[in-house]
């Protein structure tokens, strides 16, 4: 019998092709080791009945088709082609959106300029002393003194501070900034990006500083808490109050004793006071 | 150096066929959570959805009341994006975008969970114990129009046969919480830049009306718009009328 017949006749069971062609180079392997064997032994056969004879050792090829078949089963090989092509398929659709991904992890997002939104982190100097000058003078640093609870969130004031800056004019403003932490959920369920419109804050005078309202003549402005950044489990919201009443004008932060960061969005409130570790006022 | 990694390489556990799959589809899982991610974490269904936003945003769970997410029975949306919701009269109302509104006590929550117009944005409305309405629009943009419904052309054609033309009718819509029992018929005017709009209403399921106005400039904010509501029972006698800024809680 041809040598090639007896392959094809024997791995002609096997569905799976990469499985019959793996199977089919070991049998072609046994069937040249036997003919090896059998040469050494009697140097002087010649090379067909050598093949002859170790065909006729390797058995029935028709037989040996319906063991192999039994072996090895086609679904495992397909499933296996499938998952193979499956992870593929997602690696290469997860390296198209990786710059998406990465954003998973860790964002900064601004309603203005990133730039700025680094800047406007000198507000928040560890000392006094460090405050950088040209946001003006940091007159009291501080934090919340409260966490508030909600839908399974931790809301904190992770830092405040309030400063002082030159007006063109002459005399000075006052601001108040702080960043509002919220914690937990799972990186498909971090507090909403967007709430920053329903923060405001409140002095122990009652007064509130919050959107448009408190905009002076000038044009300056207003409770700002739009610029967010998050990783995995957590999400902060930067707030800049102006402090600027109609009717009063600009408020002097040293009379005004103290203040707290309030959310309200109609259906949940809570609000955090803000104590000064260090202050100049 | 080289060598290690290939010695390392070489000396990696063998899997079987079975535990190759296994690594495969685990692999592709951890693939297909960063997929899901990259695209926003998008849940299968609005409620979910509704229900993420309502946490996500500090709101207690609130009673979902209205969605239009309905299976369309006309198939004349003009967009996939577009969902339906059917008066009980049995008008099929097209409205842009998937929108979800709840109510908690007297409270009224109304989301969009995405929006040619609108992006997606969750609000809540005080109920006040009277009518309340809410523009199916963010305050801060304009009132587009952003609904329509679908009546059959009339006539026929040339050849005497069913004109199979179809009008579509589009409006700016908006949702009415708490209309007093027995209401049958809603007026709505809304004055955009000083330009009158008007419309009328269709009662939907839960006590809710769908309202709509005609087409306008879209010039002001929503919140600025100023509006007048009347609603009247079957015998045209009024029942209730309010006024005010569609900004107004």
């Amino acid at each position: 019998m041809d040598r090639t017949i007896w392959l094809d006749t024997a791995v002609s069971g096997i569905r799976f092709g990469p499985d019959r062609r793996a199977v089919r180079a070991e049998l072609e392997g046994h069937i040249e080791d036997k003919m090896a064997d059998l040469q050494r032994i009697f140097p002087d056969i010649p090379p067909d009945e050598a093949r002859d004879r170790a065909l006729a050792g390797m058995g029935d090829p028709k037989e040996l088709k319906i063991s192999l078949a039994k072996v090895h089963r086609p679904w495992l090989g397909y499933l296996w082609r499938a998952s193979q092509v499956l992870l593929a398929a997602t690696v290469l659709l997860a390296a198209w959106n990786w710059a998406e991904i990465g954003r998973v992890f860790s964002d900064g997002s601004a309603s203005n300029y990133v730039e700025k939104r680094e800047e406007y982190r000198e507000r928040f100097p560890d000392s006094l002393e460090e405050s950088a000058p040209e946001w003006g003078q940091v007159l009291a640093i501080g934090a919340g003194t409260e966490t508030a609870s909600v839908n399974g969130y931790t809301f904190s004031v992770r830092r405040a501070s309030l400063s002082r800056t030159e007006t063109e004019g002459g005399g000075g403003c006052f601001y108040l900034d702080f960043t509002l932490r919220g914690t937990g959920g799972a990186p498909w369920a971090l507090p909403a990006k967007d709430l920053g419109q329903w923060v405001q804050v409140r002095d122990s005078r009652g007064r509130l500083y919050r959107g448009w309202e408190n905009r002076d003549p000038e044009g300056r402005s207003q409770t700002d808490c739009g610029w967010t950044e998050h990783g995995l489990s957590w999400r902060e919201y930067e707030g800049m109050v102006f402090l600027y009443q109609p009717g009063e004008g600009i408020i002097d932060p040293s009379k005004t004793g103290e203040f707290q960061v309030e959310f309200d969005n109609g259906m949940t409130r809570f609000s955090i006071p803000i104590q000064w570790r260090e202050t100049a006022l | 150096m080289r060598e290690k990694l290939l010695k390392l390489w070489r000396g990696r556990p063998r899997l079987g066929r079975r535990g190759r799959i296994v690594v495969d589809l685990l692999a592709s899982v951890l693939a297909a959570c960063l997929l899901w991610a990259a695209a926003g974490f998008p849940l299968p269904t609005a409620e979910l959805e509704f229900r993420r936003m309502e946490r996500t945003h500090l709101m207690p769970r609130s009673d979902i009341v209205f969605t239009n997410g309905a299976r369309s029975q006309d198939g004349l949306r003009l967009s996939k994006s577009d969902g339906s919701v059917f008066a009980l009269d049995g008008t099929e109302l097209h409205l842009q975008g998937r929108w979800v509104a709840g109510t908690r006590e007297e409270r009224a929550v109304l989301a969009c969970l995405d929006g040619n117009f609108s992006g997606s944005f969750i609000r809540a409305s005080s109920l006040d114990g009277g009518p309340a309405l809410a523009p199916l629009a963010r305050s801060d943009r304009y009132l587009h129009l952003n609904g329509y419904w679908v009546s059959r052309g009339p006539g026929e054609t040339p050849e005497g046969h069913p004109d199979y033309g179809y009008e579509y009718h589009n409006f700016s819509a908006f949702l009415l919480f708490g209309a007093p029992e027995g209401t049958a018929r809603a007026e709505l005017t809304v004055w955009d830049g000083g330009v009158e709009r008007a419309g009328g209403g269709w009662a939907l399921e839960n006590g809710l009306w769908l309202l709509g106005v005609e087409d306008g400039p879209a010039r002001e904010q929503v919140s600025q718009i100023p509006y007048t509501l009347r609603l009247y029972d079957a015998s045209d006698t009024l029942l209730a009328e309010r006024s005010g800024r569609l900004g107004e809680k």
